[in-house]
């Protein structure tokens, strides 16, 4: 049952809105990690410019990041981040053919970098604090201490907020309902 | 200066990453907050990374955490959770986790969320959140569970690069 209710995407303030219309233009993105955060404008409105740089640019390429987001989701079956997909994540060759040979990175269609960062995000996602010294060696194979700094808040921020859209049963979809529209939430 | 991970990256001390404000403002947030800069520190690396998670985290904690009692009873039972996860002890029940004595019912409502999240996310109760809910206004309760996730975020760095989370 969903926990938080949606903003209303027309009830968002005008500048949250146009963020709304832009993730869709840009990226195909779904309203309703806006319509969730949209309950805090001020929060979601510093959230942003220090998020999307992280994911979208940053040293290391968005594919990468992508494929590793997607497999925290399935780690963490966070249906709202399965089901998320991002223009910018297509345009760089990931299909759902592709995802579906992330259940076996280490013999699917993956660089040895791609590889490295997998493994570094499953590890991240068993035992933080365990990260097994084959899976450092290969990461630092393959990426420069700022690409692994930005992989492992990328990982880490993913685990953790995946977790809590879960928890609040966050849906998929333009067409989700807004707060008025689901009795008992508020 | 650098300090040197327990993986063994090279982490660049914060300071040296930032503008002569952004420095003011680390040490202001050192001073007032308890989270170890280590870990803020492994954000040095890119160009005004820290600098932007700085304007959000300012931000969370000084409205998310309007009574700062709150932020400490989030911040304090993260660290105790965090500290028993990277020692493997967290029970698989979150009814055998202890919360402070002495807390407010709204500060009780926020540690059995943040003890149910910690223990199994997906099985969160109807009456951890129906308690939450009768504290909080939906805009404050984003705000704090979205805290929660962050410090947890932050927490989970810490692990990876062998700082604790609380200095």
């Amino acid at each position: 049952m969903q926990r938080i209710p949606l903003v209303d995407t027309g009830c968002l303030p005008p500048d949250l809105e146009q963020m709304v219309t832009k993730w869709k233009a840009e990226e195909d993105g779904d309203p309703n990690f806006v319509r969730t955060l949209g309950n805090a404008p001020n929060m979601l409105r510093r959230y942003v410019p220090f998020y999307s740089p992280l994911v979208l640019k940053g040293v290391v390429e968005h594919r990468t990041k992508e494929l590793v987001r997607i497999n925290i989701a399935w780690h963490n079956q966070c249906q709202y981040c399965m089901a998320t997909r991002y223009g910018s994540g297509r345009r760089s060759g990931i299909d759902e053919a592709l995802v579906a040979e992330l259940a076996s990175y280490e013999t699917g269609p993956f660089s040895e970098r791609e590889r490295a960062a997998l493994l570094y995000s499953t590890a991240i996602v068993v035992d933080p604090g365990g990260v097994p010294p084959d899976a450092v060696e290969r990461l630092r194979d393959s990426f420069t201490d700022a690409e692994i700094m930005e992989l492992t808040w990328a990982i880490c921020l993913w685990i953790e907020t995946g977790r809590l859209f879960a928890a609040l049963d966050v849906p998929y979809g333009a067409e989700a309902p807004s707060v008025n529209m689901i009795v008992g939430l508020t | 200066m650098t300090e040197v991970s327990a993986l063994g990256f090279l982490v660049p001390a914060a300071e040296n990453a930032l503008t002569d404000d952004k420095r003011a403002t680390l040490r202001r947030f050192s001073s007032t907050e308890a989270i170890d800069p280590g870990i803020l520190a492994t954000l040095a690396h890119s160009p005004g990374r820290l600098e932007r998670f700085l304007d959000f985290y300012g931000q969370l904690v000084t409205d998310a955490f309007s009574d700062p009692r709150l932020k400490d009873v989030v911040r304090r039972r993260v660290s105790e959770l965090d500290r028993l996860i990277r020692a493997h002890d967290l029970p698989a029940d979150a009814s055998e986790l202890r919360p402070p004595r002495g807390l407010a019912a709204d500060e009780l409502a926020l540690v059995r969320f943040i003890d149910a999240f910690a223990v199994d996310y997906r099985n969160i109760s109807d009456e951890v959140f129906s308690d939450l809910r009768a504290h909080f206004t939906v805009g404050e309760l984003t705000e704090l569970l979205w805290a929660v996730a962050i410090i947890r975020g932050m927490a989970r760095v810490g692990s990876v690069v062998g700082v604790p989370l609380e200095r």
